[in-house]
């Protein structure tokens, strides 16, 4: 037994040697009493040093034990495991998520000006179009003003991106629009900003719009 | 070196499932770790939140690679610990970090410790009052040893070398000397009356 409690004290001051610690781990459950006293032989030293007298009444083996127990047996509770696989498949799917999150706002920015135009009359975009517009587009895009007209007149009028909006504004907002979508995709292509900026063009336009009416 | 040395030999067969070595890893570890956290939180609340870190260590020990001290890694989780449960009472955690030896070194009438009641420094005062007596008391040849120990914090070796005599004679003096001081500290931590706070 005496041996035994000489090994708790030679284990608080780090100094067992490894091949003693099959001994001490065995005489754990067959002698309490001495893991009582190695707590109290802790809380000398503690004590010595002025220190609080807490850690001579506070057997935490007990508690930890018990708790480590309960989770063993229920694997739900333990959440710090499952909070550490949540931070895993975070940092994981942190690029998926923004550009889930990209692609939302760029398909939100096609969709709901495209619902708007249901019920107005396809083709309003040539009758609401001022002489002069295309040229003004040309102007201030990179890209070809003839392609980026085949393209929109290539869809269908129902899908057509600002057509209820060009009943009230010019049909060079309209290109200025197609302009915004090409120019976002080429962005996008290249990874510099992506839809973003056509999103914020897009919900501006829309602003526009309905102050106008 | 030789108590990291036996930590690590313990947190590798704790890895490996033997549930015993984390138990040694407990007692080795409780006394600091409590004083630490009762820094932060006081005394009432800090075997509570000492036992919670120990938990949260046994959770992630699977995670730790060994790449610091295993008692610096346990302070950090026992410190966080510790600031959640400041904050989860709306009570504001330290404002600068505490390095872990530095929270080691505090002394109790420091800052961090602004909750304990009178009564328990009474107590802390009375049980310290008779450990001191107790040591005081011991022969020489133990009460050198032990405050060679836990005052000036020498390994065994180094003792066996300041006292001239073999590590294993430190090693007994050292268990002796707290069978001795324990036979006086036990009825004291036994009294119901200081069971209670």
């Amino acid at each position: 037994m005496q041996q035994t409690d000489e090994l708790f004290s030679a284990l608080l001051d780090g100094e067992l040697a490894l091949e003693e610690i099959d001994a001490l781990m065995e005489s754990l459950d067959r002698n309490p009493k001495s893991t009582e006293a190695a707590t109290r032989w802790s809380a000398i030293g503690v004590m010595m040093r002025g220190q609080s007298r807490l850690s001579a009444r506070t057997d935490l083996l007990e508690g930890v034990r018990e708790a480590i127990a309960t989770e063993a047996a229920e694997p739900s509770k333990s959440k710090v495991v499952a909070l550490a696989s949540r931070r895993r498949v975070r940092r994981w799917a942190l690029p998926a998520t923004g550009l889930a999150a990209a692609a939302s706002l760029a398909i939100a920015a096609v969709v709901v000006p495209a619902a708007w135009q249901a019920g107005s009359p396809a083709g309003t975009v040539q009758e609401a179009a001022p002489a002069g517009g295309s040229a003004n587009v040309a102007s201030v895009s990179p890209l070809q003003s003839g392609v980026a007209q085949a393209r929109l007149e290539e869809r269908p009028a129902g899908l057509r991106v600002g057509n209820r909006d060009s009943a009230v504004l010019p049909v060079g907002d309209e290109r200025l629009n197609t302009y915004y979508i090409e120019y976002a995709g080429h962005r996008s292509a290249q990874g510099i900003g992506g839809p973003l900026g056509y999103a914020r063009y897009a919900a501006h336009n829309a602003d526009l719009s309905h102050r106008n009416r | 070196m030789k108590e990291e040395l036996l930590d690590e030999e313990l947190v590798r067969r704790a890895q490996e499932g033997e549930q015993r070595a984390f138990d040694l890893l407990v007692l080795r570890h409780q006394s600091k770790v409590l004083q630490l956290v009762s820094r932060f939180v006081g005394d009432a609340d800090a075997p509570d939140v000492a036992q919670d870190a120990f938990i949260k260590a046994y959770r992630a020990l699977p995670n730790f690679k060994g790449q610091s001290a295993f008692y610096t890694w346990l302070y950090r989780i026992a410190i966080n610990t510790a600031k959640n449960q400041l904050v989860s009472r709306k009570r504001r955690p330290q404002a600068q970090d505490i390095d872990v030896q530095d929270a080691e070194l505090y002394g109790h009438t420091e800052q961090m410790s602004d909750i304990d009641t009178p009564e328990s420094h009474l107590l802390t005062s009375e049980i310290q009052q008779a450990v001191a007596d107790a040591i005081a008391q011991l022969p020489d040849d133990l009460r050198q040893a032990i405050t060679l120990r836990e005052l000036e914090g020498l390994s065994y070796e180094e003792i066996a070398e300041a006292m001239d005599c073999p590590i294993g004679t430190v090693r007994s003096r050292i268990f002796r000397a707290r069978a001795v001081v324990d036979e006086v500290l036990a009825p004291l931590i036994d009294r119901p009356s200081q069971r209670s706070t």
